[in-house]
């Protein structure tokens, strides 16, 4: 146990550590040289094309240190966008350090900072490395002047390095020796690991990772899940090297995977502690908070015979994130579908992404919406995260924040003012962090910031400013249930909660909108925004003039026919509300705002 | 089949008109002649029947030289038995329609002229591609009274790009003074594949839009009614007793038999086609005497095929015991919601025994089908 280092990389996006990682493995020789690929950790082509981890690998590793003696390096891998910080905590539950990444070009970012939070909340070592110094644009000094300045490090420990041309890396594998602590714990204690991670595995069935920290764990050994109260006989545990190797058994402070026959994947929830059935532990391990979802939507097959593949799609994926959760849910509009809460907004990206390419389905999604807080009467509080089930009395209505840090060059300060004022922002803290940078901490209603705000935001920076946030309470506010009513009925699939200050644009511009894709049928079709039974925009689809064929032809109606045919395909594309047939692509236009 | 309609189709033109996508073809003369002899053998093989109506259309009949209309004819009579007061029509074009083929015409029994005048403003006809003028067809329709036509239909068309309301009504009205028996007014419908259709789309014209177009529709249904001419389809308004009898067979449903390229037929409930090229069209008549394939429907097809033809009909309400004896259904409860459903948007009226299209309906047939279509 002398001989583990359980560690972690931290960084913001593109700071170089999924090639830091890369380069680590080569030096441990974990790798042979068949079987590299780029960015070996990053496992789904979706992380691999979109360049970030989404999901946390763990990989273990034999290391000579210059000391003379063989060391055990665990390197567990992290998400690295803001979404994902949730897995980032709990990867973290597994090290007794961090490797702190920053990119000498561009310095301290908004990750940097709330992922080096994450890492001193449990008090686990740091060592900062200075990353890409081989590139022209590199200034390590800049950095280290951030790094004492903003995350009140001593600077003379950070290591230079590349992970492109591999600087610096045989100093960080001795600093990861050196300076972080080898885990603790009793082998002779009851069993205790805590479960990192659980996924399907079309081979292995579900997989579970877990961190041992007392006691030792082996194949056939019963295996009781504390929380959920499952017991299962061990069939197989294992280390990732990085590819996954029997062991016989494993003790304090390693990182392992174990198989049994575990069929349901709830079983095994992340976070909970394994121990011994036939020698428990008295206590389980902390438990880690679980993951809320913050942003939710509605997910519609185009068409509805997809309904049952996407929830299998739905189920399948779910095995490897819990993260995101559904439940069914029925549009007139569109059909059956499912409601769907998501971490953030790039986890629901990813998700619909996911959906689509691995499983081949069209989705419709409708616009992204947050939880609200109703307090109906005083006793009955609600959360309300389909704008559809918001009731029609109540006593006060609060809306999620979120805390922003935003990273930027100050010369973009001018347009981020504008972008708080328009997102109805309050800001809390501006300090340089350097002399043309700056930090800047700002509230957010989380719903004004799902519509838009990451893509306003590098408008107006030109792609210079990185954000992180973090939930921050509820606030109550002045928000209303808007309506748009076809001809008098509303479309289920269009209802929003809007502030009432913006209600009034929103709904001209959605109602304006419909009534560019709504076809001219055979009567007017008032297309109007409403709030309750006020009427705030409106706008009319005049009805047809004629539709009749002039002329038919002698004894050939085939041509009719095929004008009937022309018409009738034209339906099927249409759904329809109360009298009125809309098509789909209004829809799809209007929901992806 | 008791009585019938025969239809006989000439496919030829001089040339062919910007708007036009039927089965019609300039620069076929040299087929003129294998394809009357294949119309022959092909009237030759039909059941021997009593025909109530003939209509020769096309393409263009007066284009056709006398000899071989007598030809045709021939044929027609040998087979067809003409029952008492037979309504004989025939096709011409302003420009084709001579002096002999009209006495021609007039010799072989023919007894309705439908004469495609289409414009009485030069301009417009230019506009159309059509290869004759304003005086042209004046001359002609001079020339039909006195070789011994008592019953003309003129046709027009409005719709026409570049075409006022004003033009419209000084057509109609030019129309109206040569006292035709019978008028066909049709709306000028964009054909896809038409040399129109590419000067609309490359913006060298541009259609009428549809408020426009209503409003022509409505002006010409107003004017012709003072003018003593009743509106008797959507298209189509006649001096009273002089509507086309050829015409309402189709529209009523009935039984027709139809000869040459492009000719349908409708016999026991079933339609055949025979295909639009004169060539195939010889070649299966010179292989098998025979020409046409059967349409395939299915038994809600043949009712929306009825419905599309019969609802064309002004004024005359769809008896529910019409469709329901030929179609061995009830009509009116098996198509209950369709039937709500265009009543209450006002576009038919609805009683126990039938139900009639408004002139508001009248207007969206197309659409109306539709909702016939969802049962």
């Amino acid at each position: 146990m002398r001989n583990i280092r359980n560690f972690s990389i931290i960084a913001h996006v593109d700071h170089g550590k999924s090639t830091l990682a890369d380069r680590i493995l080569d030096v441990c020789g974990a790798v042979s040289e068949r079987e590299k690929q780029a960015q070996m950790l990053d496992q789904m082509d979706l992380e691999r094309e979109r360049g970030i981890t989404i999901k946390a690998q763990t990989v273990r590793l034999n290391y000579t240190a210059k000391d003379g003696n063989q060391y055990i390096l665990n390197l567990i891998d992290t998400p690295g966008h803001v979404d994902f910080s949730y897995e980032v905590s709990r990867s973290l539950k597994a090290c007794e350090g961090v490797l702190l990444l920053v990119d000498s070009t561009q310095g301290i970012e908004a990750q940097t900072l709330a992922n080096m939070h994450l890492a001193l909340e449990q008090n686990l070592a740091v060592i900062p490395v200075i990353n890409k110094i081989d590139l022209p644009a590199a200034d390590p000094e800049m950095v280290k002047h951030q790094i004492e300045d903003v995350l009140c490090i001593d600077s003379s420990e950070a290591i230079l390095a590349s992970g492109k041309s591999g600087i610096g890396v045989a100093d960080i594998l001795e600093a990861v020796v050196a300076r972080i602590p080898p885990p603790k714990g009793d082998k002779d204690a009851p069993l205790k690991a805590l479960v990192l991670d659980s996924w399907y595995d079309s081979y292995r069935g579900v997989v579970v990772l877990a961190r041992i920290f007392d006691g030792v764990m082996t194949p056939n050994m019963k295996a009781r899940f504390m929380g959920t109260g499952a017991e299962q006989i061990i069939a197989q545990i294992g280390v990732f090297t990085p590819f996954g190797k029997e062991v016989q058994s494993a003790g304090p402070g390693e990182v392992v995977f174990m198989t049994a026959a575990i069929k349901n994947i709830a079983d095994t929830k992340v976070g909970d502690t394994i121990t011994e059935s036939l020698k428990p532990a008295a206590e389980p391990l902390p438990d880690f908070k679980e993951a809320t979802p913050m942003v939710f939507c509605g997910l519609y097959p185009i068409e509805g015979a997809n309904y049952n593949a996407l929830r299998e799609a739905l189920d399948k994926l779910h095995l490897n994130d819990s993260s995101f959760h559904y439940i069914p849910e029925t549009s007139t509009a569109l059909g059956f579908g499912f409601r769907c809460g998501f971490l953030g907004l790039l986890h629901m990206e990813i998700i619909q992404e996911r959906l689509e390419r691995e499983f081949n389905l069209n989705l419709i999604t409708t616009s992204p919406t947050v939880s609200y807080r109703v307090t109906v009467k005083p006793g009955d509080v609600r959360i309300i995260d389909n704008p559809n089930s918001l009731p029609e009395q109540y006593d006060f209505i609060e809306e999620p924040l979120i805390k922003a840090t935003i990273f930027t060059p100050d010369e973009f300060l001018g347009p981020i003012y504008s972008l708080i004022e328009e997102k109805r922002g309050v800001q809390e803290k501006l300090e340089f962090i350097g002399p043309k940078r700056v930090m800047l901490v700002a509230r957010f209603p989380l719903n004004e910031v799902v519509l838009d705000f990451f893509d306003k935001l590098k408008t107006a920076t030109k792609g210079y400013a990185s954000v992180d946030y973090e939930e921050a309470g509820y606030q109550q506010a002045q928000l209303d249930k808007l309506d748009i009513l076809v001809n008098g009925d509303p479309v289920d699939a269009l209802g929003f909660i809007v502030h009432r200050e913006k209600a009034y644009t929103f709904g001209r511009d959605i109602v304006s909108k419909m009534r560019e894709l709504i076809p001219r049928q055979m009567f007017d079709v008032a297309i109007q925004a409403a709030i309750g039974s006020r009427v705030i925009a409106r706008e009319t689809v005049k009805a047809l003039r004629k539709n009749v064929t002039a002329k038919c032809y002698g004894g050939d109606i085939t041509r009719k026919r095929k004008l009937l045919e022309k018409q009738k395909e034209g339906k099927k594309r249409m759904k329809q509300i109360g009298s009125v047939e809309i098509p789909q692509t209004a829809f799809l236009a209007v929901l992806k705002r | 089949m008791t009585n019938a309609s025969v239809y006989i189709h000439i496919p030829f033109c001089r040339s062919k008109c910007v708007y036009c996508d039927f089965a019609s073809f300039a620069g076929m003369d040299h087929l003129m002649e294998p394809y009357i002899s294949s119309l022959v053998t092909e009237i030759g093989h039909a059941h021997p029947m009593t025909a109530d109506t003939l209509y020769i259309g096309g393409g263009t009949p007066s284009h056709l030289p006398a000899s071989l209309l007598e030809n045709v004819m021939g044929a027609f009579n040998n087979k067809f038995r003409l029952a008492d007061g037979a309504e004989m029509t025939i096709e011409a074009n302003p420009h084709s329609a001579s002096r002999e083929m009209l006495e021609t015409a007039k010799k072989l029994g023919m007894n309705r002229l439908s004469i495609g005048i289409q414009s009485f403003n030069d301009r417009l006809l230019k506009t159309l591609g059509r290869p004759h003028t304003a005086n042209d067809a004046v001359d002609t329709i001079a020339q039909a009274r006195s070789a011994g036509f008592a019953n003309i239909s003129l046709d027009l068309i409005f719709g026409v790009p570049g075409q006022s309301a004003a033009d419209l009504i000084a057509d109609l009205e030019k129309a109206v003074a040569l006292s035709p028996e019978h008028l066909s007014v049709y709306q000028l419908t964009l054909e896809e594949g038409t040399p129109l259709e590419e000067m609309v789309e490359k913006g060298k014209v541009m259609m009428p839009d549809d408020d426009e177009q209503l409003a022509m529709y409505e002006s010409t249904v107003d004017f012709l009614k003072k003018a003593g001419y009743r509106q008797y389809e959507i298209s189509n308004f006649a001096k009273p007793g002089k509507e086309c009898r050829h015409n309402l067979a189709y529209w009523m449903g009935d039984e027709f038999a139809g000869f040459g390229s492009g000719a349908h037929s409708f016999t026991e409930g079933v339609r055949y086609a025979n295909p639009d090229d004169p060539e195939d069209y010889i070649r299966d008549v010179t292989v098998g005497g025979e020409s046409g394939v059967e349409i395939l429907t299915d038994d809600k097809d043949k009712i929306i095929d009825f419905l599309l033809m019969r609802l064309r009909l002004v004024d005359k309400a769809l008896k529910f015991e019409e469709i329901n004896s030929k179609f061995e259904i009830i009509f009116e409860e098996v198509y209950n919601s369709a039937l709500k459903n265009i009543e209450k948007h006002g576009f038919a009226t609805i009683s126990n025994s039938g139900f009639q299209l408004t002139s508001k309906g009248l207007v969206f047939l197309d659409s109306l089908l539709l909702e016939f279509e969802k049962v």
